[in-house]
């Protein structure tokens, strides 16, 4: 049974309409989703193409218009509140690792957050978790007691990502959370994600815009161009002429070697090595 | 840090220490009235009109032989009573209705934020006038008019706040780490909306406090023997030319404590400000 | 090419006020050729770009010379002068360089209004610098607001601003993090170009070596405040020296994919 099931999601956005008519636009069509344990799915596609909307329907934190969300087998299309073992089974990790943490609260209590909601921990075992916690993501015991402002973009992320493992969830969505960071800091989230999932079996919703990472981290992946989804297969790089959004998009990928890139000249041809 | 950095945050601190320390002799007036005054603000001696100051009487007293000192100590404790009841109606009616509003949305949000609108379309003073003319006059109309014609800005600001704070990423993420509603909103969103606050009401106070004394210059606001310093610049305003003093001792209050209000406002606007502070621990 | 270098860097040093964030930095950078400073966040990388424009944030203090076109710029009002006048800058976040209430019109004409260069033919030198940098409607562009724009768009507008007053140099702070892919390797092309055919040169500052491959003909590796590499692409992709650059190089092949 896939843990995520979305079916049929339609979603439309209104805009503007004070001084003229309401401009009405599409993001998601007619998307079908499932995701199951232990999986990792690649979602791509431009800024503005629906993939963050995608994220925060399967989040519960926006109701689509039409179509249902399915998790755990639960229905929960257009809940408000999800119930709480299904509200703790589905994490998130935001891009602005700075806007997502609240700056009047010390890292110690970011991730003691969901600890005190779902598992009621208190005192000396909420200190113990937190304090494992932060260990997991490869920061010390001692940062609890520090406030966001004293830590880096990278850090904060981990923190995060600490925060979104609290619940032990069974999906995260990882809406760009790693693209402004720096690559080898990538390169260790991953690596860190990786071993998460091989020990845990959790499953991510890997939101991106870059191939690299897509090809790096994914079993499955989907592009989304005009609302709708189409599978492609992350590990191949050739026989990606089927849509020209996806050869946009591999064309995109930036070169691995210099030589490569001044034979390559402006034409932007595919970099596959 | 360099030199000039150094005396820049010094004097900063140093409005903060001054203003701090007025608004508290203003406030610890008002408490201790009784122990500070030496007459009784409302004993009518006639034998001693317009007497000169005096060890007994130290700014003299008023055309009644009333003892300005203490008209003046108990002054302070009408104008912070009153301007405290006032604040605590607006916060209680901002805070209901513009967390309500930016919370809901839609129609409710729609008629609440006309409905303030209403208040908004009037000069505050002239609301606070025609309002006093259909409750009548009386230190609790008074409160109640100057209080309603100010709610309407917080619940507009509080509003505005809300709806910038509930779509912050770390609200939503608070909403998937499951913290309740009420618990996000003390936890998540009070608090910088409080931070503001408190520099909005400290500037607010002192303006609020002229409302109080110019509807009692009017006549609209405190009945006559009670003390206030609004009543008592009316009352000398025959007397200018011959005793300029019982004019301007009052004024000189009025202008003391509002520009304590003030400077504490600006100096708590400084040290909550983010560009003002990251210039003292720089990070990089 | 001159002899003498476009932009010469020596021994900068950046200090905060308990420590120092950039030693010793020194650089050369020249017309016609893409030197990136390349480093993790917190290398001090951008702030030795912002230290050329005189852009640094409050309470930083630097030291060391900087000379453009072997001219010493001792004192901020010089720094300040060669800002947009000789060297053309390009910042990460493109929203925020835009003033969100005028048209791009009128930021072209204020920019050039404030160097004195506003004359009769602005709307075609305008539409040509739009043409220059990847519109292909350009006329339809100037009547628009910043925010009717996307990131990669008004990167492009940036550019379009450096052209127009003629600069022969570009600063470009992390010009493509903030962009999707796509607008990412528009931009990049776009600038590949102007080097081709304007002989342009530019200080590429950024944290993605895939940028450096697609760019840059020197390169400077950042670490700790200090240039801990430097050399050509070639070299430092083909033939990296110091520990941090080979793992950097290392890693960034692995992303990418190439065995």
């Amino acid at each position: 049974m896939p843990i995520v099931e979305l079916s049929g999601i339609r979603k439309t956005y209104g805009r503007g309409g004070f001084f003229r008519k309401q401009e009405r636009f599409t993001v998601l069509r007619n998307v079908d989703l499932s995701l199951r344990a232990g999986e990792c799915l690649g979602l791509v596609g431009r800024s503005g193409s629906g993939k963050s909307t995608l994220g925060r329907i399967m989040l519960g934190l926006e109701s689509p218009d039409a179509g249902s969300v399915k998790i755990l087998g639960q229905d929960v299309t257009g809940c408000t509140r999800l119930p709480e073992h299904i509200r703790r089974a589905v994490q998130v990790v935001f891009q602005d690792a700075i806007g997502s943490t609240n700056p009047r609260m010390t890292a110690g209590e970011i991730i003691a957050e969901p600890l005190r909601n779902f598992d009621k921990l208190q005192g000396t075992a909420l200190r113990e978790r937190v304090a494992e916690l932060l260990e997991l993501v490869g920061l010390s015991p001692d940062d609890a007691g520090k406030l966001p402002g004293r830590f880096s973009g990278g850090q904060l992320q981990r923190i995060c990502i600490a925060r979104a493992l609290a619940p032990s969830p069974q999906v995260i969505v990882l809406d760009e959370a790693v693209s402004s960071l720096d690559m080898l800091i990538q390169a260790h989230i991953l690596d860190l994600l990786d071993s998460l999932r091989r020990r845990y079996g959790t499953a991510y919703l890997f939101v991106t815009h870059d191939l690299r990472l897509v090809r790096r981290f994914c079993d499955r992946a989907f592009f989304m161009s005009d609302g709708n989804l189409h599978a492609f297969d992350p590990a191949k790089t050739v026989d990606m002429k089927g849509s020209k959004v996806l050869e946009e998009l591999f064309n995109a990928i930036l070169p691995p070697m210099p030589d490569a890139a001044r034979r390559q000249g402006n034409s932007g041809e595919s970099v596959a090595v | 840090m360099s030199l000039r950095d150094m005396f820049r945050t010094l004097a900063r601190r140093g409005v903060l220490a001054i203003a701090v320390l007025m608004a508290v002799v203003v406030c610890g007036t008002a408490v201790f009235a009784p122990v500070i005054a030496p007459h009784d603000p409302t004993d009518v001696v006639l034998e001693n009109k317009f007497a000169a100051p005096s060890m007994e009487h130290p700014f003299g007293c008023d055309h009644l032989g009333r003892d300005v000192l203490s008209r003046l100590v108990y002054g302070t404790r009408t104008s912070i009573c009153s301007v405290a009841a006032i604040m605590a109606i607006v916060l209680l009616l901002g805070f209901t209705v513009g967390t309500v509003s930016g919370y809901a949305g839609g129609a409710l949000d729609a008629t609440l934020m006309r409905f303030c609108d209403v208040f908004l379309t009037f000069p505050t003073f002239i609301l606070a006038m025609f309002l006093i003319g259909v409750l009548g006059t009386g230190m609790v109309n008074v409160i109640i008019a100057v209080a309603l014609t100010h709610w309407a800005w917080y619940a507009r600001i509080i509003r505005s706040m809300v709806l910038s704070l509930k779509n912050r990423e770390y609200v939503l993420a608070a909403k998937v780490a499951g913290t309740g509603r009420l618990q996000t909103t003390v936890r998540h969103i009070l608090p910088p909306i409080v931070a503001q606050l408190v520099i909005l009401c400290t500037l607010d106070i002192g303006h609020m406090m002229l409302h109080v004394s110019g509807l009692s210059f009017l006549g609209l606001g405190v009945t006559p023997p009670m003390p206030e310093w609004g009543v008592m610049i009316s009352d000398a305003r025959q007397f200018i030319w011959s005793h300029p003093m019982l004019i301007m001792l009052p004024g000189g209050m009025i202008f003391v404590t509002v520009m304590a209000f003030n400077l504490l406002g600006d100096a708590l606007r400084d040290s909550f400000d983010p560009a003002l502070a990251v210039q003292e621990d720089v990070v990089p | 090419m001159s002899s003498t270098p476009f932009l010469e860097v020596r021994d900068l040093q950046i200090h905060s006020a308990s420590r120092e964030l950039v030693s010793g930095v020194g650089f050369q950078a020249v017309q016609g050729r893409v030197l990136g400073l390349v480093g993790a966040s917190g290398s001090g990388k951008s702030l030795t770009c912002l230290s050329v424009l005189d852009l640094l944030p409050k309470g930083l203090r630097m030291q060391g010379q900087i000379c453009v076109q072997g001219v010493a710029l001792e004192d901020q009002a010089s720094r300040r002068a060669i800002r947009s006048s000789k060297v053309g800058m390009i910042l990460q976040n493109p929203m925020s360089c835009f003033d969100p209430v005028f048209t791009i019109r009128t930021h072209f004409r204020e920019t050039l209004a404030a160097h004195g260069m506003l004359s009769a033919d602005f709307g075609q030198r305008m539409l040509d610098a739009l043409r220059e940098v990847g519109f292909a409607e350009p006329q339809s562009v100037p009547g628009l607001y910043p925010f009717q724009m996307s990131g990669g768009m008004l990167q492009r507008v940036m550019v379009a601003l450096a052209l127009i007053l003629e600069a022969p140099f570009l600063i470009a702070d992390e010009p493509t993090t903030d962009l999707d892919t796509v607008a990412q390797a528009r931009v990049l092309d776009l600038l590949a170009g102007l080097k081709e055919r304007h002989g342009l040169g530019m200080l590429l500052v950024t944290h993605d070596l895939g940028v450096i491959a697609r760019l840059a003909d020197d390169v400077a590796v950042m670490h700790g405040g200090m240039i801990i590499e430097r050399g050509t692409v070639h070299e430092i992709f083909g033939n990296p020296q110091h520990e941090y650059t080979q793992r950097l190089i290392a890693t960034h092949l692995e992303f990418s994919g190439y065995n």
